[in-house]
């Protein structure tokens, strides 16, 4: 016995040892890149990591950043809040990078916001779109727009639809939901649209026929489902065969829906805003699907590929701008104003982009159809 | 100085120089804040661990909510902090304590009615107090709701303006609270009521007869497991900064019961060590990208294989005894002049006249429909030569293959020396004492005839794997011990020049003899030879007999054989029993059994029995 936790002690020590093994100094630039790339979101993470990727390689590929190349050091958060803050720390000091795109979850994001903060190293956020991840913080920037900005252009295309009366179906225990049903009934009562019910179903459960009746019973003209694409996808299944045949509207959240539904012509009912659409008619929006599909063999069907895209492009403009000083390259992306994939992109007091908003639906085949692209 | 202050003192020195060291290391900037802070979060899984050993490993009662009591601390002590106007370095700790106090409230609380109950009970019980705690905390205004809590102030940058100083702070003092909190444990278990709580886990009925009030000590260990555990919360909080019930779930909970499970059930330091490797490894393997929660998920199965019952399982790990295998360790590879000679330990039979060595009663087995062995009674008696004859099929190797272990007999009992052996692995009775031969020789064939006798001694040899590896003295000294009785038992066979000779090499009759010559050397107190004499000429076959005989005076072994050769049977054989169709027909003297009628028939064959088949070696 004493034989054995000889031996484990000695594992320890090894994987202790192991730890302080320092880190290579090459002449290259390196960027963190931190979010969730395994588990329950990794479908996010790994959008956004595909879109950075793609662009850091189109930019080496171009003679890297000021002569130097350019390296993405990935680190997988699992989505917990206490390892992106381990993976800062890696990456800060143990890699040495200068900036960090990251994270991918308004969690997550929080999290290693408050650390960065406390370093002032440059954080560029593609997808975290709660409000308060940048604020009191001019270090940290994203190109998502924010769960309010969207909630209330939900409102207003439902306003200019000529819709008096709505529900929502929400789930107030997850941040996402309840941030945008709050936001979405602010703007409902200045523009005089009515919530006619507004019912909470928490994420993860299958059976919301009970919020659904009560929906139902409240004869809305359409109803606000502000849900991740898997519990949205049940929901409007149940409505169907509860009859309830109206509009159903979501956010950025809802997009990845179309993989989770076995009749897709439920889809065509929904309406929801994204960050990007692969139908985006601009010059650059087109030469980034065509590159995407080129690299993946695939669309850029989630829109964080867009906005990890976009991330990219101004992180590494600001560089090239400004040089590698953390000072310098906040101050250069607090300056950005540039044509990304995701429409023109500027940052205003808060480190939150001024951009398009793009409203999408579904064909029958669950193929996603741009309606239109509403700019600032 | 005795053992005990020098295992104090040990402790203590230790503690303090790994102190030092980390603090030194975090002071200079050589350790970054990467380390700093897996290091923080190592010593906070540390107490997580540690204290729901408590619950889980002295008390022994299944615990799946730990994580909720670190959700109310952490809640509790986030909360104080950023309302109340103090100083941090002085509203921290008191918002620790606050912590704790609130989750041992919520402990004791739960704990009134759900230890009542036990096992799986109780488990589902905490189950849900975990997942109620998350859905309370998730709809409070107070705790942020779905939001949770953020900007918290972090204990690495609040306590100084310097980062490096604040560092060490945050490092010093969650290192103190996990040495006390340790501490604290490791002294309630060795007072009267952690025996107390010890003793509720290895028997409750038990432990109330004796007068310890139960329901009280599981309240208490449930108390202080959620009290510690409501510290680590707190200290968690102002660790990262945000708070999300999500990351107190029911997954929190079995992570923290993994790495219990893991260390050992029971053991504290079995907890810390595990709780260092589980936290240390994902980021160790951090490079593997995707790979790592694999590998990770890979050695949690790996080990739990290889080390059911944990790492330590009940065993603590102590710096003395650390300390004395290090002694150990460094004379086993330093000083290894005069190896003493162990010769492998002779099983002690507890024998005496009158007892039968073997009793076997009422034994059967069945193949299916086929009846192969059917009220079976036989006995051997101390030292003594039996035969066990019979027509082919009759069933005689199946009783040598029950005996042994190789078949499991569907009825009777077989009891050695009064132990009954009934469905125990082959190697266990021969460990136990019974040895045999094959009908078809079974050698080791490629090995020397030498090392065909070291194997058979295996069962009586004491040294470990790694004592082999290191070739140390343990294992130096009992090889030399079994070379010396290996070369002695080859010597009484007359085989000493063949020692080193390949065993398939060796003549048929040899080949027989190193059978039995192998079988005597796991020392065993009864012997089963299965057709000695087969195939060999009438010299060999009078050798043998002699050979046999000799066996049994020097070796004081209790002989059952199985023969055809009736010369052999009738000439060495005290008692003959005789098998026909799985029953015993006959037993006894070579001469009651000559004269037998029922068995003249059995073999020669009459009008009422069944034609068996005679072999022209059957003088009978």
């Amino acid at each position: 016995m004493k034989k054995r936790s000889l031996l484990s002690l000695l594992l320890m020590l090894v994987l202790v040892l192991s730890a302080f093994a320092p880190a290579m100094a090459e002449e290259v630039i390196k960027i963190g890149g931190i979010g969730v790339l395994s588990g329950d979101y990794a479908l996010y993470g790994l959008a956004v990591k595909e879109g950075v990727d793609l662009y850091v390689k189109q930019a080496n590929e171009a003679g890297g950043v000021n002569g130097k190349k350019v390296e993405v050091v990935w680190e997988d958060t699992q989505g917990e809040a206490a390892n992106a803050i381990s993976a800062y720390y890696k990456v800060t000091e143990q890699d040495g990078v200068v900036a960090i795109i990251g994270g991918v979850l308004s969690g997550e994001s929080k999290a290693l916001a408050e650390v960065s903060a406390e370093d002032g190293v440059p954080q560029i956020s593609p997808s975290a779109t709660a409000y308060d991840v940048t604020t009191g913080r001019p270090n940290v920037f994203r190109t998502c727009f924010l769960d309010p900005f969207q909630a209330k252009a939900v409102a207003q295309f439902m306003a200019n639809e000529g819709i008096k009366k709505v529900a929502v179906l929400y789930d107030n225990a997850t941040e996402y939901s309840a941030g945008l049903y709050e936001s979405f009934k602010e703007r409902c009562a200045e523009l005089g649209v009515e919530i006619v019910a507004a019912e909470s179903a928490a994420y993860g459960d299958k059976d919301y026929k009970t919020q659904l009746t009560t929906v139902q019973n409240a004869a809305p003209e359409a109803v606000f489902l502000p849900y991740y694409g898997a519990d949205a996808a049940m929901i409007l299944a149940q409505a169907k065969e509860l009859g309830l045949d109206v509009k159903f509207y979501g956010a950025d959240g809802i997009s990845d829906i179309v993989d989770y539904v076995a009749d897709k012509s439920l889809l065509t009912n929904l309406v929801y805003t994204d960050h990007f659409s692969t139908g985006a008619q601009s010059e650059i929006s087109k030469k980034f699907v065509e590159d995407f599909q080129a690299e993946y063999g695939k669309m850029p069907t989630i829109s964080f590929s867009a906005t990890g895209y976009d991330a990219a492009v101004v992180l590494l403009s600001a560089i090239e701008k400004a040089g590698t000083q953390k000072e310098d390259i906040v101050e250069a992306i607090k300056a950005t104003n540039l044509t990304a994939v995701s429409g023109n992109i500027t940052f205003d007091d808060h480190n939150d982009p001024i951009k398009s908003t793009f409203f999408q639906t579904f064909d029958a085949q669950g193929n996603k159809l741009f309606l239109t692209q509403v700019d600032p | 100085m005795n053992k005990k202050t020098k295992s104090i003192l040990l402790n203590i020195l230790s503690i303090m120089a790994l102190y030092l060291l980390i603090t030194i290391l975090i002071g200079t900037e050589t350790m970054n804040n990467y380390i700093s802070n897996i290091l923080v979060t190592i010593l906070i899984t540390i107490i997580m661990t540690a204290s729901l050993n408590v619950t889980t490993g002295l008390l022994g009662q299944l615990a799946l909510g730990h994580a909720g009591f670190m959700a109310i601390g952490a809640y509790t002590s986030a909360i104080f902090t950023k309302t109340v106007a103090l100083q941090f370095s002085l509203s921290l700790p008191i918002s620790l304590v606050l912590g704790g106090l609130v989750a041992a409230l919520f402990g004791m609380l739960i704990g009134i009615p759900a230890l009542r109950l036990q096992g799986d009970y109780l488990a589902i019980i905490t189950l849900g107090f975990g997942e109620i705690i998350r859905v309370i905390i998730e709809n409070l205004e107070i705790t942020g709701g779905a939001a949770g809590l953020t900007r918290i102030t972090r204990m690495s940058r609040a306590f100084s303006e310097d980062r490096a100083l604040s560092s060490v702070i945050q490092f010093s003092l969650v290192f103190w609270i996990t040495v006390l909190i340790i501490a604290s444990i490791f002294t309630l278990g060795r007072s009267r009521h952690g025996r107390a709580i010890i003793s509720i886990r290895e028997n409750v009925i038990a432990a109330e007869a004796t007068g310890i009030p139960t329901t009280r000590y599981k309240l208490l260990a449930f108390t202080i497991a959620a009290f510690f555990a409501g510290i680590a919360g707190g200290l968690f909080a102002h660790q990262t900064s945000i708070l999300n019930a999500k990351n107190f779930g029911f997954n929190k909970s079995i992570e923290y019961l993994v790495m219990v499970v893991l260390g050992g059930m029971g053991s504290i330091t079995g907890s810390i060590i595990a709780s260092i490797v589980l936290v240390a490894l994902p980021e160790m393997l951090r490079g593997l990208a995707e790979y790592r929660l694999v590998i990770y998920s890979l050695l949690l199965i790996v080990m739990m294989l290889f080390r059911p019952s944990g790492l330590l399982g009940t065993r603590e790990f102590s710096m003395l005894s650390f300390w004395e295998s290090l002694e150990r360790l460094w004379k086993r590879l330093f000083k290894r002049k005069d190896v003493p000679t162990r010769m492998p330990f002779q099983p002690r039979y507890d024998v005496w006249e009158d007892k039968p060595v073997l009793e076997v009663s009422k034994l059967g087995i069945s193949f299916g429909g086929l009846r192969a062995a059917d009220n079976v009674n036989l006995c051997l008696m101390n030292d003594e030569i039996v035969g066990l004859i019979g027509p082919n099929g009759a069933g005689k190797t199946t009783i040598f293959n029950m005996l042994t272990g190789v078949y499991v007999p569907t009825e009777g009992e077989i009891c050695l020396l009064g132990k009954r052996m009934n469905g125990q692995q082959p190697h266990d009775i021969t460990r136990d004492g019974i040895a045999r031969t094959f009908q078809n020789i079974r050698l080791f064939k490629s090995m020397s005839v030498l090392d065909n006798i070291k194997v058979a001694f295996h069962s009586r040899m004491l040294y470990s794997t790694l004592s082999g590896i290191l070739r140390d003295n343990a294992c130096l000294s009992e090889e030399r011990g079994i070379d010396i009785r290996a070369r002695e038992l080859l010597r009484v066979f007359q085989m000493e020049d063949v020692a080193d000779v390949q065993a398939s090499a060796l003549p048929y009759g040899q080949q027989r003899k190193l059978e039995i010559c192998r079988a005597l050397a796991s020392n065993p107190k009864v012997l089963l030879l299965d057709e000695p004499a087969a195939g060999m000429n009438p010299m060999e076959t009078s050798e043998l007999m002699q050979t046999i005989k000799t066996i049994r005076n020097r070796f004081s072994v209790a002989i059952l054989l199985i023969e055809h050769d009736m010369k052999l049977v009738m000439g060495i054989c005290e008692r003959i029993y005789v098998l026909n169709y799985g029953k015993i027909i006959a037993e006894g003297t070579p001469e009651q059994i000559r004269n037998n009628p029922e068995v003249i028939a059995a073999y020669l064959g009459s009008v009422d029995a069944q034609p068996g088949e005679v072999r022209g070696t059957a003088h009978a």
